[in-house]
């Protein structure tokens, strides 16, 4: 073992006999971008609706209540998806999501919220922690589609304008303080932690 | 030593036995690195550097607070 191990890392420390220095280096080229295409596609698979809703905990919960709600069905066709509003699109900020999300791997597997009592037990954990993201980044993937400066405030009924003209203006409030349990159903608040 | 010597001890012995070894360690080096070490090493690193983040975050807060 220690001979095969010397035999290698002396192969591997020299010079290449058979493989020219172009083959090497084209190849580790090639390689690369292959590589990070799949990454990038692999990355892409796990931002889909299908592979979110791959789980039961998704699909029967949460992915059920998205479905009555204007963020699914409306008359203009565009809708979101479960990553438009849970994934950050900022590469960093995507990395640490996605490695979070081995957490979601751990509570699948053990079970966690395997049934809806559990679920609906869990909810308001679960909630707050997704306000508390959307208020301390200024309700970005809400903004990712919704710009304050193309909304027309004369459109909006007068309790939406008003406090649109105001508070969303003046940056005091954010989008997530007052549109909570617009995608999904509210948890019960009464053991919400006012902020 | 003569300079004769040190070339000698350094060459790759040329026997074919040898040389077909050489060939077949240098193929699977290449093979391992090309195909396993560097795509598993950069799935670690940006991994790493994903729970790193995650881990900041359960300290600092949410990014932007």
């Amino acid at each position: 073992m220690r001979d095969l191990l010397k035999r290698y890392w002396r192969t591997l420390s020299t010079p290449s006999k058979f493989y020219s220095l172009g083959f090497l280096v084209v190849s580790g080229f090639i390689g690369g971008i292959l590589f990070w295409g799949g990454f990038n596609t692999a990355m892409e698979l796990t931002n889909t609706e299908q592979f979110c809703t791959g789980c039961h905990e998704m699909r029967e919960n949460v992915y059920q209540e998205l479905q009555a709600t204007i963020h699914f069905t409306n008359r203009s066709g565009v809708r979101a998806k479960c990553s438009d509003c849970h994934v950050p699109k900022d590469w960093t900020h995507k990395m640490a999501r996605k490695m979070q999300a081995s957490k979601e791997v751990w509570g699948k597997i053990f079970g966690s919220i395997d049934t809806r009592e559990k679920f609906l037990e869990k909810r308001i954990e679960l909630a707050q922690r997704e306000w508390a993201r959307l208020k301390a980044n200024d309700s970005l993937e809400c903004r990712n589609c919704h710009d304050f400066n193309s909304m027309d405030l004369t459109r909006q009924g007068k309790r939406a304008a008003d406090a649109h003209s105001t508070a969303l203006e003046q940056r005091t409030k954010t989008c997530i303080d007052c549109h909570k349990g617009i995608a999904h159903r509210l948890p019960d608040m009464t053991h919400a932690e006012l902020r | 030593m003569k300079e004769a010597d040190i070339a000698a001890t350094d060459r790759v012995p040329e026997t074919p036995a040898d040389s077909s070894l050489r060939r077949t360690e240098e193929f699977r080096t290449w093979f391992f690195l090309t195909i396993v070490m560097a795509p598993v090493l950069a799935v670690l690193t940006v991994a790493g550097f994903g729970f790193v983040v995650w881990m900041y975050q359960l300290v600092a807060g949410p990014p932007g607070s």
